[in-house]
């Protein structure tokens, strides 16, 4: 059986075909000019949201490594602070050591006195260095100077006073490094440096420079009441003010060790700000390389294979030329030339 | 026997006969891109006499007495029954919900990085930096910047849904926005293309008395189906007249030449009031109600589930709240959304233990005086429900000095130090909602997150579009070979038209020598005579 085939049909199907020709080849074309497959979710639902989610993830990473730069610009002035601390620490620790080996007499001692006062007032200066705003040492009291030296009414330092936040209570500052892992920066000072403060309870470095201190004006005065004997003092009192003498001597000597072990707990505490430098600049690798991978996964999904999108692009350029020419053809074919 | 007039005879009548063919043909060429037009064809047959013959040669020889036209019949097919319209009505149907899926989706295009999915990366890395200095002006500044164009951003996509929905079916209560609806143009053409129908019936059963049919009528009538299948799924009853009667759902829309109901469309708030007075149970879920008026004045007061294919019931579907993924759908989920963002932040803005920033005469300290007050988000309408379309941030972080409100510290016990200020436990608190979603708030979200709900919504929407527009291509295709079938079947072929013509015009010539044969002929016997 011959199926009845018009002309109306043959046109209609001529047209469509030629239709759908030039939207593979229009489709094709605006894939190659864009380098993109995927422009609209609608062009693939679930490759798309693979898209986003990729977007998401390259933007939390960005975020983190943001973080971890700031984390580590914030360690490594903590660091640098901490060694200039160790450094005036040590040199306090010398003065102890040669005040302590009764050479020096009392012109001696007051310039070595002013010299600590004047290694006080830099340590705590130090001690109080912002970051960003924020005093580093505070804990979360980030507005309030961590430490404030004490005077009495002539003007002599009596104690360094912490004002940071307490080991008990909050006291972390914390940012994101990655997924759900916040990385602790600071330190607070009263764990570090110690204290001195009022009501006698003395610590860490700030409250061995307190004691040195307080041990010199001892000595000094000691010293200067030996001098200022009287010619008729008995052996007795003489030998006193000797041995007093000696026992400040000696107290100068067991401040040596206490000094021996702040030091030691500074550098402890800066090794371990330098591990934690460490462990951020792996974590920054690591979200480095997840951000590459997930670029590469992204690409795949989103970008075209050119190779193949050409020859493709070539191959409808080809049918639609060919649907045009077959239009053409069939419409010039008519029994109207024949009679 | 058989006189020279009758041969006369038979030959001017098979020239009138084949001028009458070559007419015909010319009426099919004249229509070859007329829509709906079918082939019509010239049956011709041999007159007969009905009288005895017995044994007379000449009776027999005169009961040849030439050629009629017995009747033009059109080319029809079974294709233009009821199936191809069944088919038409889904089409019309996928394509309405495929444009309004696609419409959805669109709102929702995520991948030129301005959506909601944006926003909410950006609220998120403000609360990062935010945690960086929360004593910094500018940064709790942009932190309430993002969350205010974090609320905007749901505002609109509300209300680009809603303007898609305001579109299809109005907004429910306002009759203007109804008649400018699709919905209401719709019922309109329907009702024209009833009237049109009807006013064909009538002139179909005015003309077709007799037996032969009128070919021209029956294409226009064919036409008429096929445009109104497009707008629902009727029953149709083609009588033995050539007029066609419709039903939708067992109500008789036309009845041979009268029109026995018309469509109309209510706003959902008319239909309220309507079923209060009438004490009817109101189902509806839909923006606009179609109802029916019949011509005896009574009326069938919610039709939109009878329309179950068709431009109509395309909008309806798309628009009604029983169909899943449609537009009510995906405007539930975002205001769900809207809701559990505000909640969760909310709650701990406002969680005891919660403090944020006062400036005590240039000294920052922190404060949780009021704190109940300063809730991140609340509605701009005033009303308890936060939803996608009311949500706003609390006016209070606008005012000078507001951008301290943001609760930033986080004590537990009363351990308070009032000089905490860079206590951000709070903030901490914030940003773990991006990851840690066990917490009661996120039950009304499926204790997912809020960007895995939002793609989601998304997943949903794009997949849902991809899937409708695939129906509707699909079912594109179906009608398209059905059409190509009819074309085939019922069309013009010109080759087929100019054969023909050359068939009758050489019949004509014949007869019209013959003609002059016999002529010829009485003229010879006029000249014997001489």
């Amino acid at each position: 059986m011959i199926n009845r085939v018009t002309s109306s049909s043959i046109n209609a199907n001529l047209v469509l075909n030629m239709q759908k020709n030039y939207a593979d080849y229009a489709k094709l074309t605006e894939q190659i000019s864009s380098g993109k497959k995927i422009e609209s979710i609608l062009d693939n639902p679930t490759e798309a949201i693979n898209i986003i989610n990729a977007n998401r993830e390259l933007n939390k990473i960005e975020e983190w490594e943001s973080n971890i730069t700031y984390l580590t610009n914030e360690l490594n002035q903590s660091s640098d602070t901490l060694d200039f601390i160790i450094d005036k620490s040590q040199r306090a620790k010398d003065l102890a050591t040669i005040s302590a080996n009764k050479t020096y007499n009392k012109d001696n001692l007051n310039s070595v006195l002013t010299e600590v006062d004047l290694l006080i007032e830099s340590i705590v200066d130090m001690a109080n260095t912002k970051h960003n705003g924020n005093y580093i040492y505070s804990g979360v009291n980030t507005k309030t100077a961590p430490y404030e030296i004490q005077y009495d009414n002539n003007g002599e330092i009596t104690g360094i006073e912490y004002k940071g936040s307490s080991k008990d209570n909050v006291w972390e500052r914390k940012l994101e490094i990655s997924e759900g892992i916040f990385q602790t920066v600071n330190v607070t000072g009263i764990e570090v440096f110690g204290e001195s403060n009022v009501n006698g309870d003395s610590s860490g470095i700030m409250g061995d420079l307190i004691d040195l201190r307080n041990n010199l004006k001892n000595t000094i005065s000691k010293l200067e009441e030996q001098e200022n004997l009287p010619e008729n003092a008995t052996q007795a009192e003489k030998n006193q003010i000797v041995s007093e003498i000696n026992s400040c001597y000696d107290s100068i000597n067991r401040l040596l060790d206490n000094f021996d072990d702040s030091i030691n707990n500074i550098t402890g505490i800066n090794s371990r700000i330098g591990a934690v430098t460490n462990k951020l600049e792996m974590t920054s690798k690591a979200l480095e390389n997840t951000s590459l991978n997930i670029e590469g996964e992204k690409s795949d999904i989103e970008n075209i294979d050119l190779t193949k999108t050409i020859s493709e692009w070539y191959m409808s350029q080809y049918a639609y030329q060919a649907s045009m020419q077959v239009f053409q053809a069939s419409n010039s074919m008519s029994l109207l030339n024949y009679i | 026997m058989s006189s020279l007039f009758s041969a006369l005879n038979i030959s001017a009548g098979a020239l009138q006969v084949n001028q009458s063919a070559i007419s015909i043909v010319s009426n099919n060429i004249a229509n070859i891109n007329t829509e709906g037009y079918s082939k019509q064809k010239v049956n011709l047959g041999t007159l007969v006499i009905n009288s005895p013959i017995s044994n007379n040669v000449d009776a027999q020889v005169d009961s040849s007495i030439g050629v009629e036209i017995v009747s033009v019949s059109r080319y029809t097919t079974t294709f233009l029954g009821s199936y191809y319209r069944n088919q038409i009505s889904e089409q019309a149907n996928y394509n309405e919900q495929a444009q309004i899926a696609s419409d959805i989706a669109g709102v929702f295009d995520e991948l030129q990085g301005k959506g909601l999915d944006k926003e909410l990366e950006d609220f998120y890395a403000a609360l990062d930096n935010l945690s960086k200095s929360p004593t910094d002006k500018t940064t709790r500044i942009s932190f309430i910047d993002s969350a205010s164009t974090l609320t905007d951003k749901m505002n609109k996509l509300s209300s680009k849904l809603n303007e898609i929905k305001n579109q299809n079916v109005g907004d429910g209560i306002s009759q203007s926005e109804l008649n400018k609806s699709k919905i209401t143009q719709s019922i309109n053409e329907l009702n024209q293309k009833i009237e049109d129908l009807a006013k064909i019936n009538q002139m179909i059963a005015s003309s077709q008395t007799g037996t032969l049919e009128n070919n021209n009528l029956l294409d226009k009538r064919d036409l008429l189906l096929k445009d109104i299948s497009k707008y629902g799924n009727f029953e149709e009853s083609i009588q033995e007249n050539g007029t066609v009667n419709l039903k939708l759902d067992g109500t008789q829309i036309i009845y041979g030449t009268t029109i026995k109901s018309k469509f109309n469309v209510k706003t959902a708030a008319q239909y309220d009031e309507y079923c209060q007075q009438n004490g009817i149970e109101n189902k509806n879920e839909c923006n606009a109600v179609v109802y029916i008026e019949k011509n005896d004045g009574s009326t069938i007061p919610n039709i939109n589930n009878k329309f179950e294919s068709g431009e109509i019931g395309g909008i309806l579907k798309a628009n009604t709240g029983s169909e899943d993924k449609n537009i009510n759908t995906v405007l539930s989920d975002l205001d769900t959304l809207a809701s559990t963002i505000a909640n969760v932040f909310n709650e701990i803005q406002t969680q005891k233990g919660a403090y944020y920033l006062e400036n005590n005469n240039g000294t920052i300290q922190l404060s949780n005086a009021n704190l109940e007050n300063y809730e991140i988000f609340t509605t701009k309408d005033g009303s308890d429900t936060i939803k996608a379309d009311n949500i706003t941030i609390n006016s209070i972080f606008k005012e000078d000095d507001g951008y301290n409100k943001i609760a930033t510290a986080y004590f537990p016990d009363n351990q308070i130090d009032y000089n905490a200020v860079g206590n951000i436990n709070n903030i901490i608190s914030m940003i773990n909602t991006k990851n840690d979603t066990t917490t009661s708030g996120f039950d009304s979200i499926g204790n997912i997150s809020f960007n895995e709900y939002y793609n989601g919504i998304i997943g949903k929407v794009a997949s849902n579009s991809d899937y409708k527009t695939n129906l509707a291509t699909a079912q594109d295709s179906i009608v398209a070979s059905l059409d190509n079938k009819i074309k085939e079947q019922t069309g013009v072929d010109l080759n087929e038209e100019l054969s023909d013509m050359v068939k009758f015009q050489t019949a004509f010539s014949a007869s019209a020598r013959v003609f002059e044969t016999c002529n010829n002929m009485l003229e010879t016997l006029v000249h014997l005579g001489e």
